[in-house]
């Protein structure tokens, strides 16, 4: 076992098109050897509820439908403190508080893991609908590879 | 008061469109006041068509990340409603563990995080947190604990795997339960209690505005109804879980995607407020004493208390995991297998109160264990004409006070509610800082 600690947080929801790639990709993950020790969860829509699998974390990766006005299924590796999330503070409902909002939080309450690395896919289609599009489902073993990259760098 | 008025708060979400309060006041007449919103679960009837009983749940209960358990079991009782499954007593006490953790997780989350800030006059929770740490670490210490009994229980806090139609995949060890019984005593119900003084210092703040209305929630003859019980309004009383159209009564309206629902006046509540009105007496004892520390009456027709019985539900369900515990503990776990065998097939309709009130679920059965419909009805639903009428009285008695005044009134209002808007996608809306991305 591996003394850092990383988790492979999947946001979104399967229901949504292409907001369901983060479980595709956390599903295309679970059958990695080299992954065996890492523990996978499936975020789903709460995004509240992930501040509980910061705590005492070295690494998180989240893997998430990332709106980043780029072409479909492209991938993109960032640190969650090098970009602008938008953060809303009007919500009228819990169901409205995002991963931005979560951070935040997590960040003024300590919970913070060490790093927050995001793993964001560009959708194509956000309807009411199970499945992937095709350029979003083409993505996954790229984005199965980058996270393995990630692991790797993270541990060593 | 010929006053003119026009607000029109656009609390835009990820899907454009959502959740819009609108109010239009035309010298001194109300024009509008109305909540716009479109509900999402309707979509999700048409995907369970022809999926088999054993994935109903799993389905139903990825309609919402924050809704998911309540979802989960209120399917799971309409499926073996419709196929005869009969529950294992361990189920059921496992089951209302759950709810109970679902409800706990919930409610803190809500009190703390959108209406306690309100209270405060603070726009967000965020400028809060500086000042307020401990009340945020409490915070988030209560819905770790009401986490955790979800993640022993049923596998994993979101979306449940072990709950499956007639029972459990597997169950919590006897050290598992005993640990978070530990838990509950030692750091549950002693912030349950912090709460309801942090509540009660604020409870100042809270609007008084009185509009009584039609209460409908479950409610059993046993316990306060949270799992089980048969639908009961404080209008028309009892009526069987499997007439609950004749309840929801469920009508088009211009302004919203989402159905309104009506029963014996033009609109009825759900949620805390309701299970407060029409069960309160069934609560445990220190429930009881939360609320009367935090001024909350039986037969309370003022909306914005919703939230305080959100409090009062927390101390309920922290005491009664206990008690649900105890109760398991005494009678030994039993590696019981779900009951998966089909006695008869056709119709079947479940309903739990789930933290925002009660779900109803309906699903129509095929000899090969396939669903031929679904019908699904949210509590966020049925409150919505609630929400309008509750509006409709509010905005003439407030009108004296400033636009920013009554539209913090409305939006509050409305969080007192906590609807169901926008959990059906989760994007990330990405802007790269000096296109850093690797």
């Amino acid at each position: 076992m591996d003394s850092a600690t990383t988790k492979i947080i999947a946001v979104g929801n399967s229901l949504y098109g292409d907001d369901g790639v983060g479980e595709a990709v956390l599903n295309a993950l679970t059958d990695i050897p080299e992954l065996e020790n890492v523990e996978l969860i499936d975020g789903a829509t709460d995004a509240l509820g992930l501040i509980d699998y910061f705590v005492d974390t070295d690494h998180v990766i989240i893997i998430d439908a990332a709106s980043m006005d780029k072409k479909p299924g492209t991938i993109a590796v960032f640190d969650a403190d090098q970009v602008n999330l938008m953060i809303k503070s009007d919500h009228l409902s819990l169901h409205g508080i995002s991963l931005a909002e979560t951070f935040e939080i997590a960040k003024y309450a300590k919970s913070l893991p060490g790093k927050i690395t995001i793993v964001g896919i560009e959708p194509q289609q956000l309807t009411v609908a199970a499945g992937l599009s095709e350029p979003v489902a083409q993505a996954i073993p790229e984005a199965v590879s980058k996270i393995i990259e990630l692991y790797h760098s993270s541990i060593n | 008061m010929s006053k003119n008025l026009d607000i029109n708060v656009h609390h835009l979400t990820r899907v454009e469109g959502h959740g819009n309060i609108v109010v239009n006041m035309k010298e001194g007449r109300l024009e509008k006041a109305e909540l716009q919103i479109v509900e999402a679960p309707r979509y999700f009837e048409a995907m369970l068509k022809g999926r088999s009983f054993h994935d109903a749940a799993i389905i139903t209960s990825r309609i919402c990340g924050i809704c998911s358990l309540g979802h989960q079991m209120t399917s799971l009782k309409a499926t073996e409603d419709a196929l005869g499954l009969e529950l294992s007593e361990q189920t059921i006490l496992l089951r209302k563990l759950l709810v109970n953790g679902a409800t706990l997780q919930s409610n803190v989350l809500h009190v703390y995080f959108l209406v306690a800030p309100d209270l405060l006059n603070a726009p967000s929770v965020f400028p809060l947190i500086p000042t307020h740490t401990d009340v945020i670490l409490r915070a988030l210490r209560m819905k770790r604990l009401a986490n955790d009994i979800g993640d022993i229980v049923s596998g994993r806090a979101v979306h449940p795997i072990t709950p499956v139609p007639g029972g459990f995949t597997k169950i919590p060890s006897v050290g598992e339960l005993k640990e978070i019984r530990r838990r509950l005593v030692e750091e549950g119900i002693p912030d349950v209690l912090e709460t309801v003084e942090t509540v009660k210092a604020l409870a100042g703040g809270i609007p008084d505005f009185v509009r009584e209305t039609e209460y409908i929630s479950l409610k059993d003859k046993n316990e306060y109804a949270l799992y089980e019980g048969d639908i009961y309004s404080s209008d028309t009383g009892i009526t069987d879980v499997h007439d609950y159209r004749s309840i929801t009564n469920e009508f088009v309206v211009p302004h919203s995607t989402s159905k309104h629902a009506k029963n014996a006046r033009s609109s009825y509540m759900v949620g805390a407020l309701a299970r407060w009105n029409n069960n309160y007496s069934q609560l445990t004892d220190t429930a009881l004493k939360a609320a009367e520390e935090l001024g909350l009456k039986s037969d309370c027709y003022n909306p914005y208390m919703n939230s305080v019985a959100q409090v009062v539900e927390c101390a309920h369900c922290a005491e009664d995991s206990i008690k649900i515990i105890d109760q398991l503990l005494e009678m030994g776990l039993k590696d019981e297998k779900p009951n998966q065998t089909p006695t008869k097939y056709g119709v079947g309709t479940g309903s739990n109160e789930v933290p925002r009130g009660i779900l109803f679920h309906e699903y129509e059965y095929d000899r090969r264990g396939n669903i031929i419909t679904a019908n699904c009805i949210i509590p966020t639903g049925q409150n919505l004409a609630n929400i309008d009428e509750d509006m409709k009285k509010l905005v003439p008695e407030i009108i004296d006070k400033s636009k920013a005044d009554i539209t913090k009134h409305l939006e509050m209002l409305v969080r007192a509610y906590d609807p169901c808007i926008s959990c059906s996608v989760h994007l990330l809306n990405v802007e790269f800082i000096d296109d850093t991305e690797s």
